[in-house]
């Protein structure tokens, strides 16, 4: 009994019962996300944004160090939270960090997305490059940024 | 992180304000410095202080008003700490300032009368020291947020603009 009810929550966990959801990343990979870590693990959630700017989670994507490419639709408001965990076994603590923005992707526009986190500094920064037109830093805007 | 506030609590009593938690920025300036388990660090920078304040504008809102959860278990126990930190920034010509307060909110008990935002943690202070460069004082505890205090010396020296980990300190 015992060890098919480990199975059972082994199963469970591995289909996601933590909460998160793989991204159905609908393709365009208009974003392009370079990471950079140190002692530290990274996940990017993607939430639409409802009409009440509630965000409305779709799925995470994980971030391994180097490139990931992931799509979200353009025209629509999206918020995306990057979690930065670490843990300590050692010390017997462990804690997460998240840095948040609101982007609404131009229609042709890519999005080059450094994600860094290193000697427990961390900094998520955001250029675009239009279609036509020369590249941009794009600042980071929290929830409260949807109401204005 | 709770011997950590132990000793900083212990500090400021050490410093004759037991029973008197600094109430403002400025008290905090008088009675930090020479207090035990507190640091007063000094250093230059080669930027004006006007874009030493706009990054101090720019970066301690986005990064230092949070709020923490953290566990910490060892056999026998298990912690959990929920701590809010609130920045203020003044920035102008000639001069800028940062202050950083901590809240508890849960897992530790206050012993003194706080301010509202909570105990002040930090206060920098940024001055003209010259036409391209400014001089820079952090006034804050002495272990335990060296985090903090290199994300402060990068963003005066304007080498980065990273967050730190507020999960880190303490």
């Amino acid at each position: 009994m015992r060890p098919r009810a480990l199975l059972l929550l082994g199963a469970a966990l591995a289909a996601g019962c933590g909460g998160a959801v793989r991204y159905a990343d609908p393709g365009g990979e208009n974003l392009v996300i370079r990471t950079e870590l140190s002692d530290a693990r990274a996940v990017l959630g993607v939430h639409a944004v409802d009409a009440q700017c509630r965000p409305v989670y779709e799925g995470t994507v994980g971030l391994e160090p180097g490139v990931t490419q992931v799509g979200i639709p353009p025209g629509r408001l999206s918020y995306l939270v990057f979690e930065f965990s670490t843990s300590s076994f050692w010390a017997g603590r462990s804690g997460s960090i998240t840095q948040e923005t609101l982007l609404r992707p131009r229609p042709g526009a890519t999005y080059d997305i450094r994600v860094t986190y290193k000697n427990d500094l961390y900094e998520v920064t955001i250029r675009e490059t239009p279609p036509r037109g020369r590249p941009r830093d794009i600042p980071l805007a929290g929830l409260r940024a949807c109401q204005r | 992180m709770r011997t950590a506030i132990g000793l900083f609590i212990a500090a400021l009593a050490a410093a004759g304000c037991a029973g008197k938690m600094p109430q403002t920025a400025d008290e905090f300036r008088q009675m930090a410095p020479g207090a035990f388990m507190v640091q007063v660090q000094d250093f230059e920078v080669k930027r004006a202080v006007r874009d030493v304040g706009e990054t101090f504008r720019r970066r301690a809102p986005e990064c230092l008003n949070v709020t923490i959860r953290t566990t910490s278990s060892a056999p026998g126990s298990y912690q959990v700490i929920e701590t809010a930190y609130k920045a203020t920034v003044i920035a102008g010509a000639s001069k800028a300032e940062l202050h950083l307060q901590q809240k508890h909110l849960k897992g530790v008990i206050a012993v003194y009368e706080e301010p509202v935002d909570g105990r002040y943690l930090f206060v920098v202070d940024a001055v003209p020291a010259g036409a391209r460069a400014t001089k820079v004082q952090i006034i804050g505890p002495s272990r335990g947020y060296d985090v903090v205090v290199r994300a402060f010396k990068a963003w005066a020296d304007g080498s980065s603009t990273a967050c730190p980990d507020m999960t880190k300190i303490g």
